[in-house]
C-alpha cells in the first residue's frame, strides 16, 4: 500500500497542535513547531505538484474504514482542484506563523489553534467521504471561533458569535441534506455510504431541488454571498492578522471549493439550472460590496468587503458553466489568497505602528515608510487587477469565459471592477499620500516583516505573469465537472 | 408442596439478575461498614462503591454473549438490558468519582451516599431488564426513592431540602399515574407481563380503541414522560437538579434518565406495539415541545447548573425523536445517545464540581469569566463538553444526534428531524455562551479557584476520552447499540 | 348487583379526587396523603380486576404498591422533616427558593 500521504497532511498540524498545547509554558519552541509544521505542509504539497494523475483526476486516493456500520469511509482523495488549494493553504498558513511571530497574549493557544484551523481547511479540500466531509467542515469552526473571540479587537465577543451562529447554522441544513442524501441512496441502492462517487449515481427525485439548496446555502454562508455575508465584516474587523489572513484566504475558499467539489456533481441537473440565480447573486454582491467598501472608513473593513466583492467575480466564474471562466474562478481564489491575505497582513503592520486603521487618522505613509508603501502599493494595484499581477490573470480568465455564455452579466461585471478602483484608489490615496499626522514616528519594515511581504509578493508576480503552472493541474477536474454539469459543448 | 418448590425454582435464574444482585450486595455491605468507618471519613467507602460497579460491570458484560431470562418472564438479562447497565454503571461510576471530595467540601461527608447510588443503579438495571410490569415499576421505585434521598442529602441546606421535597412529591405524584395506567392496561390484558401485553393485543384488535387501553397507555405515559422529564411534565427538573447536590444533578440526568428512556422504550415497543400511531403522534407532539422549552428556557438561565438543567430536557426530547421514529436506526440511536450524553453531561458536571467552592456560589456566567485561562485543564476540558452538547462533530453528541435524526428521517418524520436540528441550532447559543465567558471575558475579580482532585479529574478525563471516541470512532459502539435491540 | 364496573368507577373517582388534592392542596403532609389516596385507589383497581380475570398477577401488584408506598411514605415524611427544620413551615407555596 503506497504511503498515505494525504493523511500526513491533515495529521501534520495536528501533531503541531498536540505540541504546542504540551509546551504551552514556552511559547519560542511553540513558534517553531507551528512553523516547522506548516513548512512541512507546503514542502509535502509542493512536491505533489509533480503526481501524474489518474482517469478520474485524482493525483492521490487513500481510503481506510472508519464508522461500518453507517458505512463511512475515511476516504481522502486529491485532485488538481485540491492540490491547488491545499498549496495555497500551506503557503499561507506559513504566512500566517509569520506575521505572528510576536504573539504575546497566550502565544501557545494561539499557535495551537491556527494549526488545528490547518489540519481542519486541509481535510475539507481533501475529503471526499460526505461524513467526514462535514466533520472536518465543522472542525475548521471551533478554532476560528476562538482565534476572533479571544485574540480579537473591540466588539470580539459580537463578532466571534456571529461568525460562528451564521456558518453553524448553515451547515446544519447541510447536515440535514446529507443524512436524506444518504438515505435515499441506501434506500434505492441498499448500499449505505456516504462516498462522493456513489452518491452521484443517486435519483433525488422531488428532494433533489431540497437537497441541493441545503448543501447550497451551508457553501454561499461561507463564501460568503450577499444577503448571508454579515457576519464576514464584522469577524475581519475584529480578528487578528493571522485570523483574518485565514478567514480570507481559505475559509472562503472552502465554501466555493465545497460547490465544486460536492453540490455540483451531487445534483447536476439543479444546479444547472441554477446558474443564473446564482449569478445574479454573485453580481448583486459583486456591486453592493464594492460600494459598501467605497464607504468605509476602517482600511480592515473595506477590505473585507473588497474581499466578499472579489468572491462575486469567483462565484460568477462557476456560475458561467465555461471551461475557461471556471478555471478562472478557481485561479483567481489562489490570486485572491494572496492579494488579500497580504492586504490583511500589511494592514496589521500598520496598525502596529500607527494604533489605528480609519483613513481619516492615516496619511503620508510614502515619505515615512517608503518599502512598507511600495509593497502597500503593489498589492493594492494587484487587488484592484492590474495586467501581469495575479488577480488579473484569474479575472480575465473568468470575464473572458463568462461572455461566451452570459455576455450581460460578464459586461455588467467587468463594470464592477471599475468600482474596485475606485475604492482601492481610496485606500491607497487616503494611507500613503497626504498630510502625515502628528505622532510618533512610524518605522519601515523589519526584516521579517520584509521576508514574508516579499514571499507573497513573488506569488503574486509568478501567478500575474506565468499562471500555466498553475493552470495545468485544472484542466482535467474542470472537464470532467462541466461534462457533468453540461458545461461543455 | 415440594412439587410447588420445583415449580418455582426452576424459574429461578439467578443469572438474570446477577449484575443487581451484585450492587445490592454492595449497597448493604457498604451500610454495614459505614457504621465501621470513622465518622467523617468516606473515601473509603467511595473505593469500595467504586469496586462494586466494576464487579458489576463484569457481570452485566456476561449478559451480552449469554442473555439469561428468569422468574417467569419477569426479568431478561439481554443485550438490550446489558447495554443499558453499562450506560447506568458509567454514570454512577463517573459520579462517585467526582463525589467525594465534593462531600468533604459542602461539609456533609454521609456515608449512605453511596450505598444509596448503588441502590439507584441497582434499580435502573431492574427497569432496564424489566419485562414484566411489576419488575419495572419496581426497580423505578427502587431508583426514584433513592434518588429523592440523595437529592435531599444536604440536610442544612434550605436549596437541597426543597430539591428532595419536590422531586419527592412530584414523583410519586407521576407514580400514581404510571401504576394506574398500568392497572388500566393490566385491565385489559389480563396480565402484567410486557410481551403478553403485546401479544394479547395483537391477537385482539378490537382491544386497540378500548377507551381503557387508549387511557392506560395515556397514563403510563405521563409516568414515564415525568421521569425522563419532558415537557409539560419538566415543571421539577430544573428545581430539583438545581437544587440537589452537584453530582447528583449529574447522576439524575444520565443515569436516571436512560433508565426511565429504555423501560419506557421496551414498554411501548414490545408492549403497546399496536397503538404505535398513537403514541408517535403524542410523541412527535411532546418531543418538538421538549425540545423547544427545554432551549429556550436555557437562553434566559445565568446559572449554569440551570442552564444544564434546561439542556438536559432538550436532550430528553432529541432522545424521543428516536423514540417517535421507532425504527432501527432511532431506537439504537436512543442508546447511543445516552452514552454519549452520560459521558458529555457528567464531564461537564464534573467539571461544575471542581470550579465551585463551598455553598456553589460562582456557578454563574459571571463566575466563569476568564476560567479557561485561569483553569487551563478544566477549561479546555468543559469546551469539550460543551461542544459535544451542541452536537458538533469528532465528539460523541454530533454522532448521537446524527444517529437519531437520521432514524426520524428514514421512517419519514422529515420534518421532527429539521425542528431538531433547528433546536440545536438554537442550543448552540447558550452552550457557546459559557465558552464566551470562560475564554472571552475578562475575569471580574479572583474567586480562589478550588485546586484540582484526583477523582473528579479521572472523572472528567475518563469523559473526555468517551466523547472522543465516540465521535471519531462510533462504528463499534453503534454496530453494538443495534445489536442491543430486541426487535 | 355490584360489578367490576362499579368498583373501577368508584376507584377512578378516588383517583380522581387524589390527583384534585394534590393540585390544588398547599400543605405538603396533604398532598402527600392525596397521593396515597391515588395508589389506594389504583389498588382497588388491581383487586377488583384480579378477581374479574380470575388472575393473581394483580392482587401481587398491590403488594408491591403498598410496600412501595410505605418505602415512600417513609422517605418523605423525612423530607419533610428536614425541609420543616430549615423552613418552619410544610406549604408547598414555602418551597420557593427555588424558582418552580
Amino acid at each position: 500500500m503506497a504511503f498515505p500521504y494525504l493523511t500526513l497532511l491533515i495529521a501534520l498540524p495536528l501533531i503541531g497542535t498536540a505540541f504546542c498545547l504540551l509546551f504551552r509554558r514556552q511559547p519560542d519552541e511553540c513558534r517553531w513547531f507551528a512553523l516547522g509544521s506548516t513548512l512541512a505542509v507546503l514542502v509535502i504539497s509542493c512536491w505533489m505538484f509533480s503526481l501524474d494523475p489518474d482517469s478520474n483526476g485524482w493525483l492521490l486516493r487513500e481510503d481506510f474504514p472508519w464508522i461500518p456500520s453507517l458505512g463511512a469511509r475515511f476516504t481522502l482523495a486529491m485532485d488538481g482542484i485540491s492540490l491547488l488549494m491545499v498549496a495555497l493553504t500551506g503557503f499561507l498558513q506559513v504566512i500566517a506563523v509569520a506575521i505572528s511571530w510576536h504573539q504575546k497574549k497566550h502565544p501557545a493557544l494561539f499557535y495551537a489553534l491556527l494549526l488545528l484551523l490547518e489540519s481542519g481547511i486541509l481535510g475539507v479540500f481533501l475529503v471526499t467521504d460526505l461524513l467526514l466531509f462535514y466533520l472536518f467542515w465543522e472542525m475548521m469552526l471551533i478554532p476560528m471561533l476562538f482565534l476572533i473571540g479571544i485574540w480579537g479587537h473591540g466588539e470580539r465577543i459580537y463578532a466571534a458569535v456571529k461568525f460562528f451562529l451564521f456558518t453553524l447554522g448553515g451547515s446544519l441544513l447541510m447536515l440535514l441534506a446529507i443524512i436524506g442524501l444518504y438515505l435515499l441512496h441506501g434506500q434505492q441502492s441498499g448500499d449505505y455510504t456516504f462516498a462522493l462517487d456513489a452518491l452521484r449515481q443517486t435519483d433525488c427525485g422531488a428532494w433533489e431541488a431540497w437537497l441541493y439548496a441545503g448543501f447550497m446555502i451551508g457553501f454561499l454562508v461561507k463564501v460568503p454571498v450577499v444577503p448571508l455575508h454579515t457576519w464576514l465584516p464584522d469577524a475581519h474587523t475584529v480578528a487578528p492578522a493571522a485570523g483574518s489572513l485565514d478567514l480570507a484566504g481559505l475559509l472562503l475558499k472552502t465554501g466555493v471549493f465545497g460547490i465544486l467539489r460536492f453540490a455540483f456533481p451531487l445534483f447536476p441537473a439543479t444546479a444547472a439550472a441554477s446558474l443564473p440565480l446564482i449569478a445574479g447573486l454573485a453580481l448583486v454582491g459583486l456591486f453592493w460590496t464594492a460600494w459598501c467598501a467605497y464607504l468605509q472608513t476602517d482600511i480592515k473593513r473595506l477590505i473585507a468587503y473588497s474581499s466578499v466583492s472579489h468572491l462575486g467575480v469567483v462565484m460568477l466564474g462557476l456560475a458561467a458553466n465555461d471551461e475557461i471562466a471556471l478555471q478562472g474562478a478557481i485561479l483567481l481564489m489562489v490570486c485572491h489568497g494572496l492579494t488579500t491575505g497580504a492586504m490583511f497582513a500589511m494592514v496589521s503592520m500598520l496598525r502596529r505602528r500607527t494604533g489605528t486603521r480609519n483613513l481619516a487618522e492615516l496619511g503620508g505613509m510614502w515619505n515615512e515608510a517608503p518599502v512598507f508603501s511600495c509593497f502597500f502599493l503593489f498589492f493594492a494595484v494587484a487587488s484592484l487587477g492590474l495586467p501581469g499581477l495575479a488577480n488579473f490573470s484569474g479575472e480575465i480568465l473568468v470575464f473572458v469565459g463568462a461572455f461566451r455564455t452570459m455576455p450581460v452579466f460578464a459586461a455588467l461585471a467587468v463594470v464592477g471592477v471599475v468600482f474596485a478602483a475606485a475604492y482601492i484608489l481610496r485606500l491607497v490615496q487616503g494611507v500613503l499620500w497626504g498630510e502625515r499626522p502628528p505622532g510618533r514616528s512610524w518605522p519601515d519594515l523589519t526584516w521579517r516583516e520584509g521576508i514574508t511581504l516579499g514571499l507573497l509578493a513573488i506569488g503574486t508576480l509568478w501567478l500575474g505573469l506565468y499562471p500555466a503552472p498553475f493552470l495545468e493541474p485544472l484542466q482535467q477536474p474542470v472537464r470532467l465537472l462541466l461534462t457533468a454539469t453540461g458545461g461543455l459543448p | 408442596m415440594d412439587n410447588l418448590m420445583q415449580i418455582a425454582m426452576q424459574n429461578v435464574n439467578y443469572g438474570s439478575i446477577m449484575p443487581s444482585l451484585v450492587l445490592c450486595i454492595f449497597g448493604m455491605a457498604l451500610l454495614l461498614i459505614n457504621v465501621f468507618l470513622p465518622r467523617g471519613k468516606t473515601t473509603p467507602a467511595s473505593w469500595i462503591a467504586l469496586i462494586g460497579l466494576v464487579v458489576t460491570a463484569v457481570f452485566a458484560a456476561r449478559g451480552w454473549g449469554d442473555p439469561q431470562f428468569g422468574f417467569a418472564g419477569h426479568v431478561a438479562l439481554d443485550k438490550f438490558a446489558s447495554f443499558s447497565n453499562i450506560i447506568f454503571l458509567f454514570s454512577a461510576g463517573l459520579t462517585i468519582l467526582m463525589s467525594d471530595e465534593y462531600l468533604q467540601r459542602e461539609g456533609y461527608p454521609i456515608g449512605e451516599y453511596y450505598p444509596l447510588i448503588l441502590f439507584a443503579t441497582a434499580g435502573a438495571m431492574w427497569m432496564a431488564s424489566g419485562t414484566d410490569m411489576m419488575t419495572i415499576f419496581l426497580g423505578l421505585e427502587v431508583l426514584s426513592i433513592s434518588l429523592y434521598i440523595l437529592a435531599g442529602m444536604f440536610r442544612g441546606q434550605l436549596r437541597s431540602n426543597e430539591a428532595g421535597l419536590k422531586y419527592f412529591l412530584l414523583g410519586a405524584f407521576s407514580t400514581g399515574f404510571l401504576v394506574y395506567g398500568i392497572a388500566l392496561i393490566y385491565g385489559v390484558s389480563g396480565t402484567t407481563n410486557v410481551a403478553d401485553i403485546g401479544m394479547y393485543l395483537k391477537s385482539h384488535p378490537a382491544m386497540l380503541g378500548n377507551p381503557m387501553t387508549i387511557a392506560g397507555m395515556l397514563l403510563i405515559s405521563v409516568g414515564f414522560l415525568f421521569k425522563i422529564g419532558a415537557a409539560p411534565f419538566h415543571m421539577w427538573a430544573p428545581d430539583v437538579y438545581q437544587g440537589a447536590p452537584t453530582p447528583i444533578t449529574a447522576f439524575m440526568s444520565a443515569g436516571p434518565k436512560a433508565a426511565a428512556l429504555v423501560a419506557f422504550v421496551r414498554i411501548l415497543i414490545l408492549g403497546l406495539d399496536g397503538l404505535q400511531g398513537d403514541w408517535t403522534s403524542l410523541l412527535w407532539v411532546l418531543a418538538v415541545l421538549t425540545m423547544t422549552v427545554g432551549n429556550i428556557i436555557a437562553i434566559n438561565q445565568t446559572n449554569i447548573k440551570r442552564m444544564l438543567a434546561y439542556s438536559s430536557i432538550s436532550h430528553a426530547g432529541y432522545a424521543l425523536v428516536g423514540l417517535v421514529a421507532a425504527n432501527q436506526i432511532g431506537v439504537s440511536g436512543i442508546l447511543f445517545y445516552m452514552l454519549a450524553y452520560t459521558f458529555m453531561n457528567l464531564g461537564a458536571f464534573a467539571v461544575l464540581v471542581l470550579a465551585g467552592k463551598k455553598g456553589e456560589e460562582n456557578l454563574t456566567l459571571e463566575g466563569f469569566a476568564g476560567f479557561g485561562f485561569k483553569r487551563p485543564f478544566l477549561g479546555v476540558a468543559m469546551s469539550i463538553f460543551l461542544i459535544s452538547l451542541m452536537g458538533i462533530p469528532t465528539t460523541a453528541g454530533f454522532a448521537g444526534k446524527f444517529y437519531i435524526f437520521a432514524g426520524a428521517i428514514k421512517a419519514g418524520y422529515i420534518w421532527l428531524a429539521v425542528l431538531g436540528v433547528l433546536n440545536s441550532a438554537v442550543s448552540l447559543y447558550y452552550y457557546l455562551r459559557v465558552m464566551v465567558y470562560m475564554y472571552f471575558k475578562e475575569p471580574a475579580e479572583d474567586y480562589g479557584w478550588v485546586t484540582l482532585h484526583a477523582g473528579a479529574v479521572i472523572s472528567i478525563i475518563i469523559s473526555v476520552v468517551g466523547v472522543f471516541y465516540l465521535g471519531l470512532i462510533p462504528g463499534k459502539v453503534m454496530e453494538m447499540a443495534r445489536m442491543a435491540l430486541f426487535f | 348487583m355490584i360489578t367490576v364496573n362499579h368498583y373501577l368507577v368508584v376507584s377512578a373517582i378516588l383517583f380522581s379526587l387524589g390527583t384534585f388534592g394534590v393540585l390544588t392542596r398547599r400543605n405538603a403532609i396533604v398532598i402527600f396523603m392525596c397521593i396515597e389516596l391515588m395508589l389506594n385507589a389504583v389498588n382497588l383497581t388491581f383487586i377488583a380486576l384480579s378477581n374479574h380475570l380470575g388472575n393473581m398477577d394483580g392482587q401481587v401488584f398491590v403488594f408491591f404498591v403498598m410496600t412501595v408506598a410505605a418505602a415512600e411514605a417513609a422517605v418523605g415524611l423525612a423530607l419533610m422533616i428536614s425541609f420543616f427544620r430549615n423552613r418552619e413551615s410544610i406549604e408547598v407555596d414555602d418551597i420557593s427558593l427555588l424558582k418552580w
